[in-house]
């Protein structure tokens, strides 16, 4: 056995698979045919928990959302983010019979085909792929960005193409947009796509998109299906877009276009600072959804990307007492 | 409604420091997945282990404040009674519960069916 390859075993059905090094179980047992129920693939959801019987693992991502202390002295991990260190058994999770629904994820070799700039430190990468790909819009890939580094980064624009789009923003202290933005095209990578269940279902509910900072590109991508259905999806359609300032608004013509010949689509530009010239709205998308969403909230459909901070508001805004917007109305991803 | 009250076979599942007033666990009774939850003042009450919506291990989800979310789509129940908080229209099936001396009992009813509600996000 070569050093740093390790077998899985899940109990009690026995069936094991290797995972080489540097793996993460979930993927190792998907590349084996081995379908384990997922979600977001980044530990936010913790569908993909399970119970650590014997063995170690390393988790890439100790401070994910969905563990809690509870989980350590559980043993309970998600598979998504560990490697496993030892051989492992694990129990507690179920084997499917087939991917879990729109969540086919697949690996895609990647060129980076073009970087276009839309604002200081934001741009839009176009990655040209091995394949089509195939996925929801509204859902996201995560891209293997070298020396073990993976992020997630959703497409903005359709599926069905060798081409896809990502809007990413460059953090000073951010490794992952850091290497990210250091790659000039023609540098190849590889991607897992899709991931992310905040896709566009059909519905007769007026719909809401909200979108904070590049949570526009998935919201982006839903626009475009939404429009090219002939904007026949949902009674109406009020996408709420919010950034720090006006420049950061990097899609709104874009939103604006697609949305233009539509009566039935509002766009809502919320910026945290306005300035001359700005005529919009000026605080939080919480602020502005409080001020110009009509009542009752109960009737939309819901649907929002952005940072986790402004998707846990949202969600305590729609929870809130009195409101009473059903969670299956609410479609998200939080991943940082 | 049948007459007699049905019998219950009862299980033993575990013993009061197993599991302290606040805190719950799940445990495997004759291959079904059952939360117990310890609740403020002590009662002990047992639900479903998975949540309605989706396959999904509630003793993975958070405690707080007398509700019980499931981690993965934020489904909430009343700890108390297991009635849906958000959606409402869902309830978890609870499970009969005794407790002698340190040790807890879960009770299946006989002649019951399934002991698992389901519920579809719609």
């Amino acid at each position: 056995m070569t050093m740093g390859v390790h077998v899985v075993t899940i109990e009690p059905s026995g069936r094991s698979f290797t995972v080489e090094e540097g793996e993460t179980i979930l993927g190792a047992a998907r590349r084996a045919g081995i379908w384990l129920p997922f979600e977001c693939g980044w530990g936010s959801c913790g569908m993909c928990k399970a119970t650590l019987v014997e063995g170690n693992v390393k988790c890439m991502l100790p401070e994910a959302p969905a563990l809690s202390e509870r989980d350590q002295r559980r043993r309970r991990i998600i598979l998504c983010q560990s490697v496993p260190e030892s051989d492992v058994v694990l129990k507690g999770c179920t084997l499917l019979e087939e991917p879990p629904e729109n969540l086919a994820t697949a690996d895609y070799r990647a060129v980076i085909a073009e970087v276009e700039e839309l604002a200081p430190e934001v741009a839009r990468f176009r990655l040209q792929l091995d394949r089509p790909a195939d996925y929801r819009p509204g859902q996201y890939a995560i891209l293997n960005l070298g020396d073990g580094l993976r992020r997630a980064y959703s497409m903005a624009n359709l599926p069905g193409t060798r081409e896809v789009d990502f809007i990413a923003r460059r953090y000073p202290n951010g490794s992952g947009s850091q290497k990210l933005f250091s790659l000039s095209p023609g540098t190849e990578l590889t991607l897992e796509l899709p991931y992310g269940t905040a896709y566009l279902r059909e519905t007769s509910r007026p719909l809401v998109f909200i979108a904070g900072g590049t949570g526009i590109a998935p919201i982006l991508a839903m626009t475009r299906e939404w429009a090219s259905n002939g904007g026949r999806t949902g009674k109406s359609l009020t996408i709420f877009y919010g950034a720090r300032t006006p420049e950061d608004l990097v899609c709104l013509e874009e939103l604006q276009q697609l949305t233009g010949s539509f009566p039935q689509a509002q766009v809502i530009p919320v910026v945290n600072e306005g300035g001359a010239g700005w005529s919009g709205e000026v605080g939080f998308v919480t602020d502005a959804l409080l001020g110009r969403l009509a009542e009752p909230w109960d009737e939309y459909e819901f649907y929002m990307a952005g940072p986790p901070v402004m998707v846990q508001s949202v969600l305590k805004l729609l929870e809130e007492e009195g409101r009473g917007v059903s969670i299956t109305q609410v479609h998200y991803d939080s991943f940082g | 409604m049948s007459e007699v009250k049905e019998k219950i076979r009862w299980f033993p599942v575990l013993t009061l420091d197993d599991l302290w007033e606040g805190e719950m666990l799940d445990v495997e009774v004759e291959g079904e997945e059952v939360l117990l939850i310890h609740l403020p003042g002590g009662q002990i009450v047992a639900y479903q282990g998975m949540c309605p919506h989706q396959e999904i291990s509630l003793a993975d989800g958070e405690l707080k404040d007398g509700t019980l979310t499931c981690t993965a789509h934020r489904w909430q129940f009343e700890a108390a009674t297991g009635n849906g908080v958000n959606p409402k229209n869902c309830r978890l099936y609870r499970y009969e519960v005794k407790v002698e001396g340190e040790q807890v009992y879960v009770g299946f009813l006989d002649g019951e069916g399934r002991r698992y509600n389901r519920c579809t996000a719609k």
